[in-house]
């Protein structure tokens, strides 16, 4: 019994539970979804470390679909903590799609973690990309429907690339299993030729990249987010940019390129959300910082990096579910989700001011907050590796995290300006999950208990102090000097009515001026052909007028007197040239 | 009418209110965190993070960066909001 329950792959009970779901009594449904993602979890703990999975051979390869990696526990726990917590929060408010949708989203999330070969993390990657988008289709927000249909062409576009790798990785190595590249395959060395299995390693990389929200594939992310339901977008904060993490820390630790794209992400996703108004679509871009602050992390590569990108994973997806709900709490109580339009909410909605609040100082890396004791971790593997450039712009980066989300996010929401509403706070469910991720960013990170559950979820002993006095106090310094900061250029950062155009511009506009434009060249032809034949007919016409018209010469009414002096002309010829 | 105006002011007041509650907050909470550097041992990796006060400049300075590079990207990126058609509109 023991050993059937222990080798029941975890992320099948989500799967194969959402298809229950349409089947039971409403009451029912709701304690099941609440039950399926705490008996993954335990499940997930069953899983023996050094266990042999599920090892079967499919055509030739070996697959398994329940292998333990260093990080697949830390990863599957929060998948299940996330779901748990997503599910609390829309308990009675979202759709019956919307749920199972959730349920197979998240399961496939967690399917990832324990692939142990590439077949399989093909398949829970799709099964992903489906639910996610099912997810979007399910919410009631305006545009969601075309937004969802975006969202799922980026990632099908993603899932056609990562194929395509996986394919001639396979038939290249003849090996399925996921095995980290060595660095030196996967980065553009002067001395290694570009054959053909470098371009495999290529396309899969590129694959996992779209889902972690690289650019120039960014903008999918904050285009679809802000679509999903107020309970929707908390299960899509969690996922998908998550495994994509989860993948890149277990093939491609150490490849220098990553460093380049994590900073361009960082700094990207900083400066789109100074410029954005939704709340939602802040809080979307600034999920594209922080994975952008891990793929630098999986770009360093050492242990340290990888703990500290695993542990960031970890609390960036309670704080930014946390955040996701205290913006989706807005959303629902007063239907309205721009900066320009909110502000006040203090007055009436204390708890969701202090649980946003709670995430913002965590996204920020606030001492005692969960963020500071992950965070650090990577700009401290960043300055082992003497990576000075890297460090700096860690640093400038956490202090810019504290500008756009730290500080902007509550202030442009439940302070600033008095919008004159007064909504109550969010039901009892909504504010139940809020209470419990707020306190998942707080209790991990009290002294001395950080070091006895958060840092005993990665395999090796972190060997890293996050309260030491000086880190504390520069961390201090750095915050509430970027604090200043904001307050001081407030009136440069005044909320205005627009859109910012991002990368999706290539796809929504551009792209329509040169289907518009290939459209015309393709008419070209036929239009000139029209325009020639028009132009024929209408010389013929007046050819035709000119001669046969009236008063043309061959239509003229001769006189009698021409007549007969024509017809004696023609017969006098006649008699001449006939003349025997 | 009346009510409205009175309602309009009595919002900025809060705004005032608020405003003067961050302003004193941050005139009592800054001072101490870099009186505090006095009393630690920073070593520093690399030169310009031993400067005295290395992380308040420096977040400051960031900041000031970085505001002032988006908003002059804000004015190439920005458009009205109904930019890819009617606001919310399902294609």
């Amino acid at each position: 019994m023991f050993d059937f329950v222990s080798s029941f792959p975890p992320a099948l009970v989500m799967i194969l539970g959402a298809f229950t779901l349409p089947f039971l009594p409403v009451q029912l449904r709701r304690a099941v979804v609440l039950l399926l993602p705490l008996l993954t979890l335990v499940l997930i703990w069953m899983v023996p470390v050094e266990g042999e999975g599920l090892a079967v051979m499919i055509a030739g390869f070996e697959v398994n679909p329940l292998y333990v990696h260093p990080f697949t526990r830390i990863f599957a726990t929060v998948f299940a903590i996330a779901a748990f917590a997503g599910a609390l929060f829309g308990l009675l408010q979202s759709r019956m799609a919307e749920m199972m949708a959730a349920c197979i989203y998240a399961g496939s999330a967690i399917g990832v973690t324990f692939c142990g070969d590439y077949i399989s993390l093909f398949i829970y990657w799709e099964l992903m990309a489906i639910g996610s988008t099912l997810v979007i289709f399910a919410s009631d927000m305006p545009g969601s429907r075309s937004a969802g249909m975006r969202y799922a062409l980026v990632h099908f576009l993603g899932g056609v690339v990562l194929m395509s790798g996986i394919v001639a990785h396979l038939v290249l190595s003849g090996d399925a299993s996921l095995v980290a590249f060595h660095p030196k395959l996967t980065i553009l060395f002067p001395d290694y030729e570009l054959d053909m299995h470098t371009v495999a390693v290529w396309m899969i990389l590129v694959g996992v990249l779209i889902n972690a929200a690289a650019p120039p594939l960014s903008s999918w992310l904050p285009d679809a987010y802000p679509k999903g339901s107020p309970s929707g977008a908390v299960y899509l904060s969690a996922f998908t940019t998550k495994t994509a993490v989860f993948v890149l820390l277990l093939l491609f630790p150490g490849v220098e390129l990553l460093m380049y794209v994590g900073m361009f992400m960082i700094f990207y996703g900083i400066i789109y959300a100074i410029l954005e108004n939704d709340m939602r679509k802040i809080l979307a871009y600034s999920v594209i910082n922080q994975v952008g602050f891990m793929v630098t992390g999986v770009g360093i590569g050492t242990e340290l990096a990888q703990q500290g990108v695993a542990l960031h994973a970890f609390c960036h997806i309670i704080y930014k579910a946390l955040l996701f709900m205290s913006a989706g709490s807005v959303l629902y109580m007063t239907g309205k989700s721009k900066c320009s339009e909110l502000g006040g909410l203090y007055h009436s909605m204390r708890l969701t001011t202090l649980c946003g609040t709670v995430g913002a100082l965590a996204i920020s890396a606030f001492p005692f907050t969960s963020g500071f004791v992950s965070k650090s971790l990577i700009s401290s593997a960043a300055l082992h590796e003497h990576m000075a450039w890297v460090w700096f712009g860690l640093v400038a980066a956490s202090a810019g995290v504290f500008l756009h989300a730290g500080i902007k996010f509550p202030w442009f929401v439940f302070f600033q300006k008095d919008s004159g509403m007064r909504p109550k706070d969010p039901p009892l469910n909504m504010r139940l999950a809020m209470i419990f991720f707020a306190l998942l960013c707080l209790v991990p990170a009290i002294p001395g208990v950080t070091e006895v559950t958060l840092y005993k979820l990665v395999p090796a002993a972190v060997n890293y102090e996050a309260y030491t006095p000086e880190h504390v106090v520069s961390q201090l310094q750095l915050l509430l000097f970027s604090g200043l900061a904001f307050f001081v250029m407030l009136s440069w950062l005044k909320r205005t009515e627009t859109i910012s155009l991002d990368f999706d511009w290539i796809y929504r506009s551009f792209a329509r001026y040169i289907i518009l434009f290939s459209a015309l060249l393709a008419r070209l032809p036929l239009r000139l052909l029209r325009l020639y034949a028009r132009k024929g007919a209408r010389w013929g016409k007046a050819f035709l007028a000119f001669t046969h018209g009236p008063g043309g010469a061959m239509a003229r009414s001769w006189s009698i007197g021409t007549t007969a002096t024509w017809t004696i002309l023609l017969l006098g010829v006649y008699l001449v040239v006939y003349y025997p | 009418m009346l009510n409205v105006l009175e309602k309009m002011t009595e919002q900025e007041k809060n705004y005032k209110k608020m405003m003067r509650v961050v302003w004193i907050t941050f005139a009592v909470i800054l001072p101490p965190t870099l009186v505090a550097e006095y009393f630690i041992h920073p070593h520093a990796e690399f030169v310009v993070d031993g400067s005295r006060f290395f992380y308040a400049w420096f977040g400051f300075a960031s900041c000031v960066v970085i505001v002032v590079v988006s908003k002059l990207l804000g004015f190439v990126l920005k458009r009205k909001e109904n930019y890819y058609g009617a606001e919310g509109r399902d294609v």
